[in-house]
């Protein structure tokens, strides 16, 4: 196609104009998180049931394939489970003594016992478009009363919180997505910093010197942040920098949710401040650090 | 000039893009594995379509590719405007009939628009290495699926292009 040199300098210009534009709007809405929400919602309105229909088919090929093609070995694991039921059903026996015993030391402590959080189950049906974002989408929405801000979990570990909803399904930013942050609570010596993802792992900043932090250790969010609640487990520490200098330590953190497999979420709608139950245990162990 | 009809043609295509890379391509394979199709679009419009409307079309593909993440506006939509400003500047000085010409432009302007979104998300950018495999297997996948891409969209648009143009469609009426 031939184009005169007039036209190629317009179409520069205005490439040039266009490019200053998105220059502006980026600074624009990065510190208006409502203005991309809202229009992730339009969006999910769109690519929702698309993302549903494509979930589906493949979930239910899946599950053909689990069902009928892959019995290979079915009796053998069959006894295995039985062998672990059983072992678990006298386990339970001993826990739910244990239990009770909590309940009423915390009665004796005037400590109020927590409550178990409410919420939702969600089937993950689709990713970010962007390679660049670590984020998922959700088959639960504004129907179902998954709003903006709450926060997705999945067996006690954190997945992440919910930025944008439409009626049939909802964004889920993960916590390992550079541009989230958690508030982060060690287990034992209380500890806080900020957990930040870096696409794969997750590293917990702003954590002074002198605390005590060893890999292995894990770490709950602490709820201060007002979207999470308290005692999720985030994950557990990979590896502990001491080198670098400054006030901070350098401390990487292997999240507690394998997000390359996540299938199913939890939505929690509970308020924010509400103590997970994983967290009893941790705040009431004794205090490492004197 | 973009017709109506192209233009939602191309609308409808940008929708289907982000579908395929947020849910079947995700699917299959690994993220730095998943070709940029948005990158493909504003690159055959810099290919074929040289004029203000296709600069602001390719503008509107980065903006639907912005909202589709929810989280920022504008990184993709000046990421693509300026490959559609680079690549419309010299499109005719390259061989775009060439597959291997296509790949290899297709390669690299997916680094080009990465590290423009890089830049401008440098806040929340991932680490070094990971924008390093990201950058260069996305190019990579980029490049090996324009050929069969470029097919795809001249079979979509071309017969209308040449039929306004009085060319072969014309003829063969």
């Amino acid at each position: 196609m031939r184009v005169s040199i007039t036209e190629r300098s317009r179409v520069i210009a205005a490439s040039f104009a266009l490019f200053c534009l998105s220059i502006f709007l980026t600074a624009y809405t990065s510190s208006r998180a409502a203005i991309a929400g809202t229009g992730a919602s339009l969006m999910g309105e769109v690519l929702g049931p698309a993302q549903f229909a494509y979930s589906s088919v493949t979930s239910t090929l899946s599950d053909i394939w689990n069902s009928y093609l892959a019995l290979v070995d079915v009796e053998a694991e069959n006894r295995s489970l039985r062998e672990k039921i059983a072992a678990l059903e006298a386990k339970l026996l001993s826990l739910s003594e244990l239990e009770a015993e909590n309940v009423r030391l915390a009665r004796l402590l005037d400590v109020s016992v927590e409550h178990e959080l409410e919420g939702l189950v969600a089937r993950v049906i689709g990713y970010d478009a962007s390679e660049w974002r670590q984020s998922v989408v959700i088959d639960r929405g504004r129907n179902d009363g998954v709003l903006p801000g709450m926060a997705v979990v999945e067996r006690g570990g954190l997945v992440g919180q919910v930025i944008a909803s439409s009626t049939g399904s909802a964004k889920v930013l993960l916590v390992i997505d550079p541009a989230s942050g958690v508030d982060g609570v060690h287990q034992t010596s209380r500890a806080r910093g900020v957990v930040t993802g870096d696409g794969r792992q997750a590293s917990w900043d702003f954590v002074l010197r002198e605390e005590e932090v060893q890999v292995g250790d894990r770490i709950f969010t602490s709820g201060l942040e007002g979207i999470f609640p308290r005692g999720l487990l985030i994950g557990t520490v990979s590896s502990v920098d001491e080198r670098r200098s400054g006030l901070f330590k350098s401390i990487e953190v292997h999240p507690h949710v394998d997000f390359a497999t996540l299938e199913q979420v939890f939505v929690v709608t509970s308020p924010a401040g509400t103590l997970a139950r994983s967290a009893v245990a941790t705040e009431r162990e004794p205090q490492r650090r004197k | 000039m973009l017709s109506w009809r192209s233009l939602l043609v191309l609308l409808f295509l940008t929708v289907g893009a982000v579908l395929l890379q947020s849910t079947v391509l995700r699917s299959f394979l690994p993220s730095y594995l998943v070709p940029s199709l948005g990158v493909l679009l504003a690159l055959y419009l810099a290919l074929n379509q040289v004029s203000i409307g296709g600069a602001l079309v390719v503008f509107g593909i980065g903006v639907l590719f912005d909202i589709s993440s929810g989280l920022v506006i504008g990184p993709w939509a000046a990421a693509f405007v300026v490959i559609y400003g680079l690549v419309s500047s010299v499109h005719q000085h390259l061989f775009a009939d060439s597959s291997l010409v296509v790949a290899i432009v297709a390669g690299a302007t997916t680094a080009i628009a990465n590290l423009v979104y890089t830049i401008l998300m440098l806040d929340v950018a991932p680490p070094p290495e990971q924008v390093a495999l990201l950058l260069f297997g996305q190019a990579i996948a980029t490049g090996l699926a324009a050929p069969p891409a470029f097919m795809l969209l001249e079979r979509v648009f071309a017969p209308r292009r040449e039929y306004y143009r009085g060319g072969r469609a014309r003829a063969v009426r």
